[in-house]
């Protein structure tokens, strides 16, 4: 009989054992709802390999004080339908802590879902979030706080040229969610600094030819344009710009999805001369930095094909692992949560990242991933850097929302 | 001896079962009784007219404000870029009301990303060299409300293009 009640108690405390998280390796999940094959996958996979390889690399360190992370990368086709499923598929992975939407209608679709689910959402560079404090976390600073810091640049410009009364600036971008969010908080910035803005224009994403926009701005007597969209777009508004022959008297900007140095040698003539605002690095400025060694050492090629954009995806992981170290030390592994990872990303001000971008802005009175954005400029081909990082203005306290 | 014999196995089974009592997603509370509806139920596979063709699902019997999610079932040997094998693929979503019913409408994206498995090309315009049709015949929905789980299925008939 007693060999029959140890045998009970034996199995019984194999089966709990079993399953207690706490006797398994210790690890946490970070979910990217992102796009590997669909309308933006040129920029999202380059960022997803240099999240994937930080993480590879952290987890070959060691992890976050033992706890390892696994990366979850999903292909949502930048479809807000998938996207919504794929997170209510992984919603119950154990210990998931973070969940990035690459693009901002996903990130807007599966808000509701991890505010309930108590996780946090990092999203690209919607005011919104910033304007209505929530568990949603943009990148960088947000897009009409980078527009803000633009009408700043071409402000100086024009001075500097010894131009008089004041420059007339155009916009041109995809007639979307994101194509419109520079301009809330942006606009109501270039009135206050006196920069009078032609009717803005929004065309389709991929659409095949921009020149009636593009003529529509000229006749409008623009003297700075500001093209949003995800590269190649702007890319191929400057190529149509440039045939119209309008970069010779219009001076061009970029956000941060400009063209990179792989899209600069498609069209360096066209390009030449366009002004980016970027809250990452670029250029030589990311392949001549000492993580962009992560893209060799995981095989993705040669340096000089690195897509800048690989740098954001470090970015990411750095952040998420500051965070997590953070949790861990609040909480420990037993307790760490979604309210946890909640709290930690609240309390990385002033965290710096290697560089990658500036430092850390959240706080629990921000989401803003950092306040700085850097100018560059295509010269002969290649993006080069103009500016130190330059603290962009807070645009979106000036629009309702 | 008998009555501790009784003792021990009364015990054994309790220390036994106890685990089981404790995980109470062993016995969940149960669902409401939902429902999924789509119009039109059948839709040609025609392109571009299918982007004109509003594809709607309702539903009833949900919690009121959870989100209810739309997936399609892929019959084994479809293969769709993004959707590994096993997976169904999500087509639509909407937030049930107050009084638990809820609408979603198929987006374009889903349109051309799932019904006809399209490729982009290099300005992100998709490339009509690429429309590659999923192949007509009744596919299983299931609609599941992330809060609730609570699970509704119906059937959504695609038909060749009908020539004219």
């Amino acid at each position: 009989m007693k060999k029959i009640f140890l045998a009970i108690v034996c199995l019984t405390f194999l089966f709990v054992i079993g399953v207690t998280p706490g006797y398994a390796q210790k690890e946490v999940a970070y979910l990217s709802l992102a796009d590997y094959t669909g309308a933006i996958a040129g920029l999202n996979v380059p960022a997803d390999m240099g999240c994937e390889d930080y993480i590879k690399d952290l987890n070959a360190r060691g992890g976050v004080d033992g706890v390892k992370v696994k990366f979850i990368g999903v292909d949502t086709r930048y479809d807000v339908a998938r996207g919504v499923s794929a997170y209510k598929r992984y919603r119950t992975e154990p210990k998931l802590l973070v969940v990035n939407a690459i693009g901002t209608p996903i990130g807007k679709a599966v808000a509701p879902l991890t505010t309930k689910d108590k996780l946090i959402t990092l999203v690209p560079g919607d005011g919104e979030f910033q304007a209505n404090l929530g568990r949603i976390f943009a990148w960088g600073p947000t897009y009409q706080d980078a527009f803000a810091a633009t009408v700043d640049w071409l402000l100086a410009d024009w001075k500097k040229k010894g131009k008089t009364g004041m420059p007339k600036l155009g916009f041109i971008s995809w007639d979307s969610a994101y194509g419109r969010e520079p301009l809330r908080g942006g606009k109501e910035y270039a009135e206050k600094m006196g920069v009078a803005m032609a009717p803005p224009e929004f065309f389709p994403a991929g659409s095949l030819d921009h020149t009636v926009y593009l003529n529509r701005l000229a006749k409008a007597e623009v003297n700075y344009i500001f093209v949003g969209g995800v590269d190649p777009t702007p890319t191929n508004v400057i190529r149509d710009a440039h045939k119209l022959g309008l970069t010779k008297t219009i001076q061009f900007f970029c956000d941060y999805w400009g063209p990179t140095s792989l899209g600069t040698r498609l069209h360096p003539e066209a390009l030449e001369g366009v002004v980016m605002g970027s809250y990452y690095l670029r250029g030589d400025d990311a392949r001549k930095h000492p993580l962009a060694n992560l893209w060799t050492k995981y095989g993705r090629g040669k340096l000089e094909d690195m897509n800048e954009v690989y740098t954001i995806g470090m970015s990411w992981a750095i952040t998420f692992e500051a965070a997590l170290k953070n949790a861990l030390k609040q909480v420990g592994y037993k307790k760490l949560d979604g309210e946890a990872i909640f709290q930690a990303y609240q309390n990385l001000t002033g965290v710096q990242r290697a560089g990658l971008q500036g430092p850390c802005a959240y706080s629990p009175t921000s989401r803003r991933g950092s306040l700085e954005i850097k100018f560059y400029q295509v010269r002969a081909g290649k993006v080069v850097s103009i500016s130190d990082w330059i603290k962009a203005p807070d645009a979106v306290s000036l629009h309702k929302f | 001896m008998n009555s501790f014999r009784k003792i021990m196995i009364v015990l054994s089974l309790l220390i036994f079962l106890l685990p089981f009592m404790a995980c109470s997603t062993l016995f969940p509370p149960p669902k409401p009784k939902a429902t999924v509806a789509v119009t039109p139920a059948q839709v040609e596979l025609a392109f571009p007219g299918i982007l004109r063709v509003p594809i709607v699902f309702t539903g009833t019997g949900w919690k009121p404000k959870e989100m209810v999610v739309v997936d399609m079932v892929l019959p084994p040997g479809v293969q769709m870029q993004g959707v590994k094998p096993g997976e169904d693929v999500g087509i639509a979503y909407g937030e049930a009301d107050d009084a638990g019913n809820f609408k979603g409408e198929v987006p374009a994206s889903a349109k051309l990303n799932t019904f006809f498995r399209v490729g982009y090309t290099l300005i992100l315009s998709i490339d009509p060299k690429t429309l590659n049709p999923i192949p007509p015949g009744v596919y299983t929905i299931k609609a599941s409300g992330t809060d609730s789980g609570a699970l509704a299925t119906t059937t959504l008939e695609f038909v060749a293009p009908i020539k004219k």
